[in-house]
């Protein structure tokens, strides 16, 4: 998946994880 | 039934009673023995010649080995994409390896997983080649007679000596039959022995950060583990082609190739593996949650994930919209190389971005005709809630959801998408039977 794509690492950390973190955090939030 | 000694002319004038049953044929349904055709042929003649017998006797001989025939063909296919199915899960577990070693900047190991993966695709298209020049199972038969013999197809198991193979029989019919049996053996181990049992998935995991990678320590595996056992390369993981993987023995080899979740032996395999995955919850041992999470991954990629399409356009959407947050930090070359402080404004609009972005995420998931979830958790979390009583439901599911989807499953897919589920069936494409025994 993406495999055409070029992500730099900055932006991996910078959108990417900043997102999933978030929709993680939200998640543990809501379910512990 | 015996037959009369009458004969057939003299059977009227036998006297009648009622614990004599009329003759029957010695074949009582030659359908078995015989095409329709023949049948419709002797049925109209009231007495079977000697031609219509010897016809039927030869008829009988070549169904018998052309029957042979097709069991052998049928076989050596059921071996065969037994084997390209476990070629295809290794080459995925090797990309998987080529990406990790790639961003962590590790030359030496991607170029030996590389050269390895190219000798075993070399070594597959050898064998396809010599296969072609092989004679056909039907011409290479010179004497009727070898048939018997040639119609055999032999097997490892066949040069093991009796009883211990009907003990390893007994012991496979056992993990495939028998739930309790497997699950019994697995939640007796102790934290260290279950941490072994995926010992070949380690490593695996997703990577929580993203630029920490570069230091993790090579192998990337928990300390205790390392010094417990031996840790296998990624081109030893490759080359065992999952032979030495007691995690894949158990929940691929034990059961036949799948031929999809509502198929007989999958019912059967995610039956067994729901079972053990609730006696772990149950027992609350210690590398419980590890153990079922390595159980989730296999059960994923095992099965589609009709999302995989959805979420590439939600990725590439963010990627773009949230473009402007790397504007001011990146060089030509992604390298982040200096942030200036944000305004107020900035700050605004970033929030906004996440905001819509987790947003994004959650529809992605909660899209059940776009299949957000991945197939895998859905068949074997409820399996595994089937087989527990309902006071662990909330936390199961706190567990599957929380815990592997989005702790692991989706973690990895969104922060690191180019390792998620490739098609390795160019890489494959030989027959394997040869390499593999």
């Amino acid at each position: 998946m993406m495999s055409e794509y070029h992500i730099t690492e900055y932006g991996r950390q910078k959108i990417l994880k900043e997102v999933v973190m978030r929709a993680q955090k939200l998640v543990i939030d809501m379910m512990w | 039934m015996k037959p009369s000694s009458n004969g057939r002319g003299k059977l009227p004038e036998a006297p009648a009673t009622p614990t004599k049953l009329p003759p029957l044929p010695l074949l009582q349904d030659i359908s078995q023995y015989s095409n329709p055709q023949i049948t419709a042929v002797t049925a109209a003649s009231p007495t079977t010649t000697l031609e219509e017998l010897a016809h039927l006797v030869r008829l009988c001989t070549y169904q018998e080995r052309k029957r042979a025939h097709s069991r052998l063909r049928l076989q050596r296919s059921l071996v065969s994409t037994a084997l390209s199915a476990r070629l295809a899960r290794c080459g995925e577990l090797a990309h998987r390896t080529l990406v990790d070693n790639f961003r962590a900047d590790e030359k030496k190991n991607f170029a030996n997983l590389y050269n390895a993966i190219h000798d075993v695709r070399n070594s597959c298209d050898a064998t396809r080649r010599y296969a072609l020049l092989e004679p056909d199972l039907d011409n290479g038969r010179a004497n009727p007679t070898d048939g018997e013999a040639s119609n055999v197809l032999t097997t490892f198991m066949h040069e093991i000596p009796q009883r211990p193979r009907e003990s390893l029989l007994k012991f496979l019919t056992q993990i495939r039959t028998n739930p309790d049996y497997l699950a019994s053996r697995i939640s007796s181990l102790t934290a260290a022995e279950l941490s072994s049992l995926t010992i070949f998935h380690q490593g695996l995991e997703p990577i929580n950060s993203v630029l920490p990678f570069h230091n993790r320590s090579k192998g990337h595996v928990s300390s205790n583990l390392r010094i417990s056992a031996h840790i296998p390369s990624a081109v030893e993981r490759l080359l065992s082609f999952q032979r030495h993987d007691p995690l894949s023995a158990l929940i691929h080899t034990c059961f036949a190739n799948s031929a999809g979740p509502d198929s007989g032996e999958d019912l059967r395999r995610t039956d067994v593996w729901a079972t053990t995955c609730a006696r772990l919850i149950t027992d609350q041992k210690t590398g419980t949650e590890q153990f079922i999470c390595s159980v989730l991954n296999v059960w994923t990629a095992m099965r589609d994930w009709s999302g995989r399409s959805s979420m590439e356009w939600y990725l590439m959407k963010i990627l773009e919209d949230g473009a402007f947050l790397l504007e001011k930090a990146e060089d030509q070359a992604g390298t982040r190389i200096h942030v200036e402080p944000r305004n107020a404004k900035d700050s605004i609009a970033a929030d906004e971005f996440y905001t819509a972005a987790v947003q994004g995420l959650f529809e992605v998931v909660d899209d059940p005709g776009a299949g957000g979830i991945p197939e895998g958790l859905i068949e074997l979390g409820n399996a595994i809630l089937r087989k527990l009583d309902p006071k662990w439901h909330h936390a199961t599911r706190r567990f599957l959801i929380s815990k592997w989807l989005f702790s692991v499953f989706l973690l990895n897919v969104v922060i690191h998408p180019e390792v998620v589920r490739v098609y390795f069936s160019p890489l494959f494409t030989a027959d394997p039977i040869s390499l593999m025994e």
